[in-house]
């Protein structure tokens, strides 16, 4: 059995240490953290119901301002629709998605053959994703530049651009529902070294919960 | 915790990542033997091509992180790594992309070189590839880009409780489930110096698609 010693050792060590102490902060078992999802600035939820039949998935983005609405069709997805407009509590943006359940039984099943592989806006890998992409379509909405659908064997997410302060840094978080139950993970995508492509990646896994809910 | 005070520790989260990285890889090391069947800890390894971009990642099913930090690689141009909770099997995925452009850097090769210390990597033709040393935080690691082979070398030491250094070089392989074969892991002994020990991964790589086989061999 070897280990790691030496200068490097010591660092590795350091690094051990922090980690364990950075994952204490941010958990309080392994993997099993506070099961309370993470605050971002300018940004209400995302929050995932499945309600009437459709998974759906609302953000608001507090920084965007829209005076009128518009509801998109989802290419690919007759039955599913993307919504925006003012949110009238924050004066924001409402991005509303609703994805119906016969949709997604659909599309997960065959999303490789009929989707193109797309992985974030501008290049960079989806993070826990190992592949670092997924099928995916691209819906061009006002305001906010193309939301992106991406949907796996066992996955639907969705990417909404939004303006965010930082630069070169995605921070990944586990996504929890109402109940603290894991759903999927959810991305604060900084922008990139182009100084674009910043927004909130969300992907919901549909092998659990999610999945029983929709039929799957 | 907000984003902010995530993004603020960032920069000691770069180290950490990529010591975690390091000791990650160093695992197999110690429970692996060379076999060549079954890296353990480590499942779903990819490589893929998409959209001009070079795409590498693995997952650790010993790793359970709930949260994690993407960041460019400083000094490597239109590249970054990646740690984040696996959406599938609560696991760690660890990966690493950068820009076929970039890859090539541009048309201009990188300086042709062996290991760090000198030393002739193994399995390739000749002993060297063109190398970039990148500083994250204390950790240097090496990128070896080409149009054939995608290399990482991450310095460590490997000695066992009773002091005794790693004797020789160990290598294994790595496969996808279906039993392709991506690419080699070795580990590098010290050299007669002392130094120059750590890990190495080799993933042959031509014309944009994953090769079946294993590094070119001498």
């Amino acid at each position: 059995m070897f280990y790691i010693q030496g200068r490097r050792g010591r660092f590795a060590l350091y690094g051990l240490v922090s980690l364990v102490l950075i994952s204490m902060l941010a958990a309080t078992g392994c993997g099993k953290g506070t099961r309370k999802n993470i605050k971002i600035d300018g940004v209400v939820g995302p929050t995932v119901n499945f309600i009437d039949n459709k998974l759906t998935m609302a953000v608001v983005l507090k920084n965007v301002q829209l005076d009128v609405g518009a509801r998109v069709a989802i290419p690919k997805l007759p039955n599913s629709y993307l919504e925006i407009g003012p949110d009238f509590q924050t004066n924001g943006l409402l991005v509303f998605i609703g994805v119906d359940a016969t949709d997604i039984k659909a599309l997960v099943g065959d999303a490789f053959n009929v989707l193109d592989p797309l992985t974030l806006p501008g290049g960079r890998p989806l993070p826990g994703i190992a592949e670092g992409w997924l099928p995916g379509l691209a819906i061009e909405v006002p305001k906010l530049h193309n939301v992106i659908i991406y949907a796996g064997t066992a996955l639907l997410g969705v990417f909404i651009p939004a303006p965010l302060p930082w630069k070169d840094y995605i921070g990944t978080f586990r996504f929890y529902d109402g109940a603290g139950d894991r759903i999927g993970n959810i991305s604060i995508v900084g922008k990139d070294s182009s100084d674009q492509n910043s927004g909130i990646l969300l992907l919901v896994n549909l092998s659990g919960k999610v999945g029983n809910l929709v039929g799957l | 915790m907000g984003f902010n005070k995530l993004k603020n520790r960032s920069g000691k989260k770069i180290g950490v990542i990529a010591l975690s990285v390091a000791l990650f890889l160093a695992s197999p090391i110690n429970g692996g033997c060379g076999k060549g069947k079954k890296v353990p800890g480590l499942e779903n390894f990819r490589l893929s091509v998409i959209q001009q971009r070079l795409y590498v990642a693995f997952v650790s099913t010993t790793l359970s992180w709930d949260y994690g930090v993407t960041t460019a690689i400083p000094g490597l141009k239109d590249a970054t790594v990646t740690v984040a909770p696996d959406l599938i099997t609560g696991g760690t995925v660890f990966q690493f992309s950068i820009g076929l452009a970039a890859l090539l850097n541009d048309g201009k090769p990188f300086p042709l070189s062996g290991l760090p210390d000198g030393r002739a990597i193994p399995d390739i033709e000749g002993g060297v590839l063109p190398r970039w040393d990148a500083e994250i935080e204390q950790l240097k690691l090496s990128v070896y880009l080409s149009n054939e082979v995608f290399g990482l070398f991450v310095p460590l030491k490997f000695i066992s409780k009773k002091g005794v250094t790693l004797p020789w070089l160990v290598s294994m392989k790595i496969r996808d489930e279906r039993g392709n074969l991506l690419g080699k892991v070795y580990a590098i002994p010290q050299n007669v110096g002392g130094s120059g020990s750590g890990l190495l991964i080799l993933l042959p790589y031509l014309g944009g698609a994953p090769q079946g086989g294993g590094p070119t061999k001498k």
